[in-house]
């Protein structure tokens, strides 16, 4: 297969995917229920509500109509009006994905920077101290609940040490005295374009726990990943010949095998980024982490329907189109990928 | 009567012989290594716990839910090993009996899917052309969804409950097992054993039924084993977010759930809780990890 096909039957199969993806959610939204519109009034309806639900949301019309109607106004970037607040929900989407992407990102970077040196580490000393340790977190951080994680933390370092805040974005007194003007959303960067130093650091002590919390997984499996390529790596002739050379562990191990073993690590990130964007949903839970987490629970409590499924949809096209990324990247970087 | 069946069993035996000695040779694997033996023991111990729940518990009725006002919020003590929640029940009935949920939802969601995920991997596999095309694009579409929310929008959409949190789960986890099965049955299906069962017109049917899925069930098994844990940590996760068994019924997220908002006064309500479904989920992943290596002839030797 030539490379152009290959990126063309990725692209067409990305297509067909979001297209199913929509199917499917449609399905849970208009199927699934007994009485959507009974969702869509809330709770304790009475039935003229629900009649006139019904004729506005086009139920008493045929489902494939319902379908081309649900389909041209997500096309038109239309995901429908909340129950509980009556905002379109893209308007509340624009509020809380920020929240939600600086939390995520903060725990990527805490991934890369305990999860590869841990895994290069363990595999340079296999079989010591050090590597059974790091073998012993990587197993222990994908069998831990992340809620209940969140609040061992919350306990250790609220409760016990008082070094962190227990929950939010901000405390109250950063809010009332030296608020934040919100630029891009995201406040450990607004914060320091408005050089509000006060702020900055009141914001970082707040995302440590959360971020870490939600950063447990993706850790785990970093370190998994790095070691096993960098033992395979290590065993290569060329990092026999850099040491008989006499190159310093150092820069063996980081400079010239890391390397080589990066690829797959980078992977494994990219796709734990994607599903930390739904583990964000406990974590955000119990920090109080005013996200997209938290939307989509009180959403569930409130019975705001319209609400999970726009989440859920917009989540799994991000999912879907990242995933496509890293397979395109992967081709121009690798181009032998295509032959499998 | 043994003298009857004695000789159907020797046969049964020779004509099995390989397959014994393959068993014989996994159970000294796993017997050698201590960490996984430790793990079946802790899940065997979960296990017993909450099915012989009401007997091993004196307040079998709190377990099921029956609050006790005046012993409200009391500490560890030894009337109450791991103290009393926020309507005075035993916290080690309640884990006892939460057992029962949040053990059964794994091993439900795991059973789920392999049902529904081996045939339709075996037929896919084996027919190939547009079936194989059309089954295919499915676990594409079912695998593109972040598997949380997804499981949270069925639940969501079919309400709260025991059964429909399992369902979501299971609807999530099937593809998996697809994929796996599919790729096995396209290796069988030019093996020649099943090229010569064809060969002598056995039907279609029969072929998948007799050939194809008896090979196929060890990977599966192995597969099944490793995902215990995680079905359980995220049917835990379902009900933590008030999607999954209703109180008064117990269920180890959900206690986690409701005792949240006294964590840091009264840590026992959520600590023992997170702490059974730590121990069961770490026990099935080194099980899992364990089992994998020693299905496989290669990597069996590895195992200490």
């Amino acid at each position: 297969m030539k490379v152009w096909e290959y990126i063309l039957r990725r692209l067409l199969l990305a297509v067909l995917v979001i297209f199913g993806v929509s199917v499917v959610t449609f399905f849970i939204a208009r199927v699934v229920p007994s009485d959507p519109a009974a969702l869509w009034v809330g709770p304790r309806p009475s039935p003229d509500q629900i009649a006139a639900a019904r004729v506005k949301l086009g139920l008493d019309r045929p489902l494939y109509i319902q379908y081309f109607y649900y389909l041209g106004n997500l096309l038109r970037g239309d995901l429908g009006v909340s129950i509980k607040t009556h905002q379109p929900i893209v308007r509340d989407l624009r509020a809380y994905l920020p929240a939600t992407l600086e939390l995520v990102l903060v725990g990527m970077a805490m991934a890369v920077f305990i999860g590869i040196p841990l895994g290069v580490l363990s595999a340079a000393r296999r079989n010591r101290f050090l590597d059974h340790f790091s073998r012993l977190v990587a197993v222990a951080s994908v069998s831990i609940p992340t809620f209940w994680l969140g609040l061992l933390l919350q306990l250790i370092f609220f409760g016990q040490l008082h070094w962190l805040p227990i929950s939010g974005r901000v405390s109250i007194g950063t809010a009332l005295y030296r608020p934040i003007q919100t630029v891009t959303g995201f406040y450990l960067v607004d914060t320091l374009i408005t050089r509000n130093w006060p702020a900055f650091r009141d914001a970082l002590t707040h995302i440590i726990l959360p971020a870490f919390t939600l950063a447990t997984y993706a850790i785990g499996l970093t370190i998994r990943m790095t070691r096993s390529t960098m033992v395979e790596v290590l065993q290569e002739k060329y990092i026999v010949a850099a040491r008989a050379a006499g190159l310093s562990e150092r820069t063996i191990l980081f400079r010239l095998a890391l390397k080589n073993a990066i690829v797959p690590t980078l992977t494994v990130l990219a796709l734990s980024f994607v599903y930390s964007l739904t583990g964000a949903i406990l974590v955000e839970v119990i920090f109080s982490w005013p996200g997209l987490g938290s939307y989509v629970t009180s959403a569930i409590i409130n019975v705001d329907f319209p609400v999970i499924i726009a989440v859920t949809l917009v989540v799994t096209v991000f999912y879907v189109l990242i995933n496509l990324v890293l397979d395109l990247v992967q081709v121009v970087l690798d181009p032998r990928v295509v032959l499998k | 009567m043994t003298t009857l069946i004695q000789p159907f069993l020797e046969r049964w035996a020779h004509e099995h012989r390989s397959q014994l000695e393959e068993y014989r040779l996994m159970g000294r694997a796993f017997l050698r290594d201590r960490l996984a033996v430790a793990s079946l023991v802790v899940i065997l111990l979960f296990l017993f716990g909450a099915i012989f729940a009401p007997w091993l518990t004196p307040y079998p009725e709190q377990g099921r839910g029956e609050p006790k006002m005046e012993e409200q919020f009391q500490p560890p003590s030894w009337q109450h090993p791991l103290g009393t929640d926020e309507l005075g029940r035993d916290v080690l009935a309640r884990v006892l009996f939460g057992g029962r949920t949040s053990l059964s939802i794994g091993f439900l969601v795991v059973i789920i899917a392999v049902a529904v995920g081996t045939p339709l991997g075996a037929l896919a596999g084996y027919f190939g052309g547009w079936l194989d095309e059309a089954i295919m694009r499915l676990t594409d579409i079912f695998l593109a969804f972040p598997s949380l929310l997804l499981a949270i929008a069925i639940a969501a959409a079919l309400g709260p409950s025991f059964t429909n949190a399992m369902i979501a789960v299971a609807l999530t986890w099937w593809p998996w097992y697809t994929r796996l099965v599919r790729a096995q049955t396209l290796s069988l299906r030019e093996r020649s054993f099943v090229e010569a069962a064809r060969g002598i017109g056995v039907g279609e049917g029969t072929v998948i039924l007799r050939h194809i899925l008896p090979n196929v069930m060890t990977p599966v098994l192995v597969q099944a084993t490793m995902d215990i844990g995680s079905a359980i940590l995220t049917g835990a996760a379902m009900s933590f977010i008030g999607l999954g068994v209703q109180p008064p019924t117990p269920d180890w997220g959900q206690m986690i759930n409701l005792g949240r908002i006294y964590f840091i006064s009264r840590p026992w309500l959520t600590t023992f809780p997170g702490l059974a479904i730590f121990l069961v989920s770490l026990s099935f992943n080194l099980l899992g990890d364990s089992i994998r290596d020693i299905a496989d002839p290669r990597t069996r030797r590895a195992v200490r």
